[in-house]
């Protein structure tokens, strides 16, 4: 098999590792929080999804209006979860030390995860969007239509997000919270607000995600570990807080772990995942992109 | 210090009070509670309990030598890991092989996997510890995460199977094992805590940059912890392998045990010798004893919610709140103002629960 | 002041958990798991008549109701529950009805009750060695109910053995279990290299015979050894080989450059040693990465309703395993007859038994099989009776080999679109003739 087959499989996939990244470098850079809970609210979002589906059909099949239309819900609703979750118990342990914060979203995410699968048992589940050939070649290569979907509806996620941080007031707001907090205050910004909705926006990115993964794979209540770790990965990569370096990072890194599967052994794409998160920290801890936001820490 | 309050909060004051003067009878008498600790614990196995009895107190033992090494590290250093697991795994693995593979006695094993664990340390730390707080925290999962993933496929260490031992020494016998290795390891960083060592970690810990410039080799000191953590916890590693009659990526390298070990240094107060420990016994205890009968089925649960509430109502770990309120106290009784609220290190009292030099618990 | 605001945050904060956690005790939860807050269901222990929590006794002579107490772990928690919860019920209605039946006439001449303690181990190899340890020292265990899950029943295996004390397993399938030398430890389930070894059968059965077969396998220890039965099954077998052979991480969701590998290769048959989560997948991505093959089985995970619900049409064809048909027809010593036994299942847990189920009965019967054998009530005469004991139940003929494996083959299903589930293979039970190959995804 060529290698660009593996690298387009990876650029596939990669866009949604990017979509949920973002999310998590803009807490980091913000917030100055590491969310270990981040990958949960990608599982809250598929579920999200999936039930909607669910509630409209009956079944867990939908036409692709459908199911693009539950992305938006799913977007809607995570960002609720989001802001309460900031507002109620991480902000309580924002100001002090980092491991505290690592604490309490770890407590959060085990919560989660237990409760989903009180609420939904641990039976994986999955939309399964119909369409009449499902994938496409071109080229030569296969390219599976719901995973090209699900790649632009990931970039437009991640540019909406971009275009809401530097166009927006209330994304002046939040850039500025995260360079001054006290001199944002002075100016009238109201700081906690700003920060739930930062909160907010990152978990609703991650939860879109989550509705297209749950359309290209499956959702199911312990899936969110791997998306919090590859978020780490990404991130260190592109640099906190910084979007665009989230979007190639992601890429880079789906790209990279498509192409270990293919050329060498789909058992070691983790290994290799953790390694690069290493060497990343030691040889550039700043990113590529830099800190677009903070100072370093 | 009260205005209107409600008797909740006087209550809760008189708790913190009543604390308070119990530890201020322990502080300065380290050695001797240790000394008492250590014999109680000691007999207890004579007075013939249940299996299941020796195996919680020994896990007791056990998780509170990690937490005492984590807190090396993390609390002492002010350098929190995430991946102190890996040495623990590896601490399992080599023993284990040593012990089935290649018939080696018990402690011939336990020696070179603590090597092992200690020059894995020294390697690693080269590289981590150039880095600090979150950065620092997940290079380190990073690494607990290689070596989870690397274990797991490869032969040698038995693939995702593990290793499976059937001839082990006896409970009694690990019962002493991992009482030993906790008073040896509470021996060592007590002393430390009172020596030029100690100090200089919590100067690295609250201002690193200052400690350099003050003409400390904060490198050095900072490896050298590190590398002592990763001596205990690796020789605990392999004990528990032995203990546990099996070895898997999964429970050798478990990330889940790594965030316990940083809640119970937290939980018990970090950057002292018995808050970690207290927290190792509190929290494995309450997880064993209540948790596991009580709330079958919502276990982790109520672990998560148990975990939120204690770190979000005392950051500072219950021996630090309790040292916080004994120093707060000393000074309203020397006639000052009211206490005023001490976020960090006390006015009034120099040698005070940065370094602690008391190791009074119970067992 | 601050210390005060810090203590009545305190206060505030203990509360609202106190209150917000029996409240979400209360609303999640659907099975009858809930006993948040304290109190509830702790343990499950199960007796027809309440009263007296007396543990094991091995005193001969006397009458009176004494009880024998069955003691083990189980999946209760966590991501195996629904499966755990399968074994529980399958062992409280068999408990029932035996002492309903007025209790077990142990070879001693006495009359027994059975009793029950069953705890939560959560799937956690590192708590079930605890709580083994605890069910014999404290409560006096003699008679062991082994866990779920191969990574729990190995160190569950080796404290039986270290306190020789019999345990009958049915959730445990790896055969590393039984390659210690454990002379305590007992499995109902085939093991795990044997679960793909008869979908090969049935595809070399076929005309025109596959000549390249495809292994993806998961890289948990189960999945492992499923491979390498396959893998050996694939060396022994003339004209077919492995022309792909890869492994992938449990928590890597996409298979799709691995299964481009089996396109590429042009592989006829597909293995998957797997769980559910990567059934589904693969049923999904072999249409849309255009995966042509002729079979394609998971060794875990395909056969269960929710696999179908959520693969929908493309489960069509999809092969899997089990050691036990619901429509099979042995006669049971407690039930009467396997259909009986589902009939029963259904009413009273309102689902359709699977081998878990029938597996999780038959743990229960093959100890009480082994009271009635017995002069005397003693742990290793009872562990000797279960080593020669010959006996049918609900689930099939009970055998167990020198390592204490059961000698059961597996059967191999089909989801075929009109009749639904088939026993495709042997043939001499086969419900319908296998469709093979299966359909291209051009003509579905």
């Amino acid at each position: 098999m060529a290698i660009e087959q593996y690298v387009v499989n990876g650029l596939l996939v990669g866009a949604l590792f990017a979509a949920v990244a973002v999310g998590f470098a803009l807490i980091w850079g913000v917030v100055d929080i590491i969310n270990l809970a981040h990958g949960e609210m990608v599982m809250l979002g598929g579920f999200v999804s999936y039930w909607s589906v669910d509630l409209l059909t009956g079944t867990n099949s939908a036409s692709l209006l459908l199911a693009l239309a539950t992305v938006p819900i799913a977007v809607a609703v995570i960002y609720v979860v989001g802001y309460a979750m900031q507002r109620t118990l991480v902000s309580r342990v924002t100001d002090e030390d980092m491991f505290l914060t690592l604490l309490v979203t770890f407590g959060l995410s085990i919560m989660l995860q237990q409760l989903a699968i009180r609420a939904w048992s641990a039976d994986p589940r999955t939309v399964n969007v119909m369409f009449e050939t499902t994938s496409l070649n071109v080229a030569g290569l296969v390219i599976p239509k719901m995973k090209l979907i699900a790649f632009v509806g990931a970039i437009v996620l991640t540019a909406a997000l971009w275009a809401f941080l530097k166009l927006t007031r209330r994304g002046r707001a939040i850039r500025a919270v995260a360079q001054n907090p006290e001199a944002a205050q002075l100016v009238g910004i109201d700081v906690e607000h700003t920060r739930a909705t930062t909160f907010g926006l990152s978990a609703a990115i991650a939860g879109g995600a989550g509705a297209f993964i749950t359309m290209i794979l499956n959702v199911q209540a312990q899936m969110g570990l791997i998306y919090t770790l590859k978020s780490f990965v990404i991130v260190v990569f592109g640099g906190i807080g910084s979007v665009p370096g989230a979007l190639i990072g992601g890429l880079l890194l789906g790209a990279i772990e498509e192409t270990t599967a293919g050329v060498w052994s789909s058992k070691w794409t983790l290994a290799v995942s953790f390694t690069i998160l290493i060497l990343l920290l030691v040889v550039k801890p700043s990113g590529l992109f830099g800190p677009a936001v903070e100072g370093d820490e | 210090m009260s205005t209107t309050n409600d008797t909740g909060a006087d209550i809760v004051d008189g708790i913190l009070d009543a604390a308070a003067s119990v530890y201020r009878f322990f502080e300065g008498r380290g050695l001797q509670t240790l000394a008492v600790f250590t014999i109680v614990s000691a007999i207890i196995p004579l007075t013939n309990p249940s299996g299941f009895e020796m195996t919680v107190i020994t896990e007791l033992f056990l998780f509170g030598v990690l937490a005492l090494s984590w807190d090396l590290i993390g609390g002492q250093t002010g350098y929190p890991s995430f991946g102190n697991m890996a040495f623990f795994g590896i601490g399992a693995y080599t023993t284990a092989i040593l012990v089935k593979s290649f018939g080696i006695a018990f402690p011939l094993a336990f020696v070179v996997a603590a090597a092992l664990a200690v020059a894995f340390a020294a390697f690693i730390g080269i590289i981590v510890l150039r880095l600090r707080g979150g950065y620092f925290a997940i290079a380190t999962l990073g690494v607990l995460l290689a070596s989870q993933q690397i274990t797991r496929n490869l032969d040698v260490t038995g693939g995702a199977s593990g290793i499976i031992l059937l001839q082990t020494p006896t409970a009694q016998e690990f019962y002493y094992l991992f009482l030993a290795i906790l008073v040896l390891e509470a021996i060592v960083v007590m002393y430390l805590a009172q020596t030029r060592f100690g100090l200089v970690l919590n100067a690295i810990r609250d201002d690193e940059g200052k400690a350099t410039a003050m003409g400390y080799n904060t490198t050095y000191y900072k490896t050298a912890a590190w590398m002592l953590a990763a001596l205990f916890t690796g020789v605990a590693g392999g004990a528990w392998s032995l203990f546990n009659t099996f070895v898997d990526p999964i429970t050798a390298y478990n990330t889940a045990w790594n965030v316990e070990i940083i809640a119970m240094a937290l939980l018990g107060g970090s950057g002292t010798v018995v808050g970690p420990i207290l927290g190792a016994f509190g929290l494995h205890g309450l997880i064993r004893m209540v948790i596991d009968t009580y709330f079958t089925g919502w276990q982790l649960v109520v672990l998560g919610a148990v975990v939120i509430t204690t770190v979000i109502a005392m950051p500072k770990g219950i021996v630090g709140t309790i040292e916080e309120h004994a120093s707060a106290m000393e000074y309203y009784k020397h006639g000052g103002q009211a206490a005023a609220d001490s976020s960090d290190a006390d006015v009034a009292d120099p040698g005070d629960g940065t370094v602690d030099d008391s190791g009074g618990d119970s067992p | 002041m601050a210390p005060d605001s810090n203590r009545r945050q305190f206060l505030k904060w203990t509360g609202a958990s106190t209150i917000g956690i029996t409240g979400l005790a209360g609303c999640a939860g659907n099975d009858g798991g809930g006993g948040g807050g304290g109190g509830g269901s702790d343990t499950t222990t199960t007796s027809s008549d309440t009263g007296d929590d007396s543990d094991s006794d091995s005193d001969s002579g006397g009458s009176g109701t004494q009880t024998i107490t069955l003691g083990g772990s189980m999946s209760l928690s966590g991501e195996n529950a629904d499966l755990g919860k399968l074994y529980k019920d399958a062992y409280e209605l068999t408990i029932q009805k035996i002492n309903d039946a007025g209790g077990v006439e142990a070879g001693d001449g006495n009359t027994y009750e059975l009793e029950m303690i069953l705890r939560d181990d959560e799937t956690d190899a590192s708590k079930s060695k605890g709580i083994y340890q605890e069910l014999i020292d404290r409560e006096g265990v003699d008679y062991l109910l082994g866990p779920y899950s191969s990574t729990v029943t190995l160190p569950a295996s080796a404290v039986a053995a270290q306190n020789k004390k019999p345990m009958v397993e049915g959730g445990g399938a790896s055969p590393e279990i039984f390659a210690q030398g454990n002379e305590w430890i007992f499995g109902l389930l085939p093991t795990a290299n044997k679960y793909a070894l008869s979908a090969v059968d049935m595809a070399m059965a076929q005309d025109p015979a596959p000549k390249k077969a495809a292994l993806l396998a998961e890289d948990d220890t189960f999945s492992q050894s499923t491979a390498n039965g396959v893998r050996s099954k694939i060396e022994s077998t003339s004209g077919l080989s492995l022309a792909v052979d890869e492994t992938f991480p449990t928590s890597t969701s996409d298979l799709s450059t691995n299964l481009g590998k089996v396109r590429d290769n042009d592989a006829d048959i597909l293995i998957l040693a797997a769980h559910q989560k990567h059934a589904i997948i693969m049923a999904k991505q072999l249409e849309s990465q255009q995966v042509n093959v002729d079979m394609a089985m998971a060794t875990v995970g395909s056969l269960n309703d929710s696999f179908k619900d959520e693969a929908g049409a493309n489960g069509d064809y999809v092969y899997g395993p089990s050691s036990w048909a619901i429509n099979a027809d042995f006669e049971d010593a407690v039930f009467g007859s396997t259909s009986k036994f589902a009939e029963e299942m259904q009413a009273k847990y309102d689902y359709q038994p699977d081998y878990h189920s029938a597996a999780g009965a038959t743990v229960i019967q093959t100890f009480v099989n082994a009271f009635e054998q017995v002069d005397e009530l003693t742990p290793t005469k009872v562990r000797d009776a279960i080593r020669d004991i010959q006996f049918n139940s609900a689930y099939g003929e009970i055998q167990f080999d020198s390592k204490g494996i059961i000698n059961k083959n597996m059967l191999l299903y089909q989801w075929q679109p009109e009749p639904g589930k088939q026993i495709v293979w042997p043939e001499n039970v086969q419900q319908s003739a296998p469709i093979y190959p299966m359909p291209a995804w051009s003509e579905r």
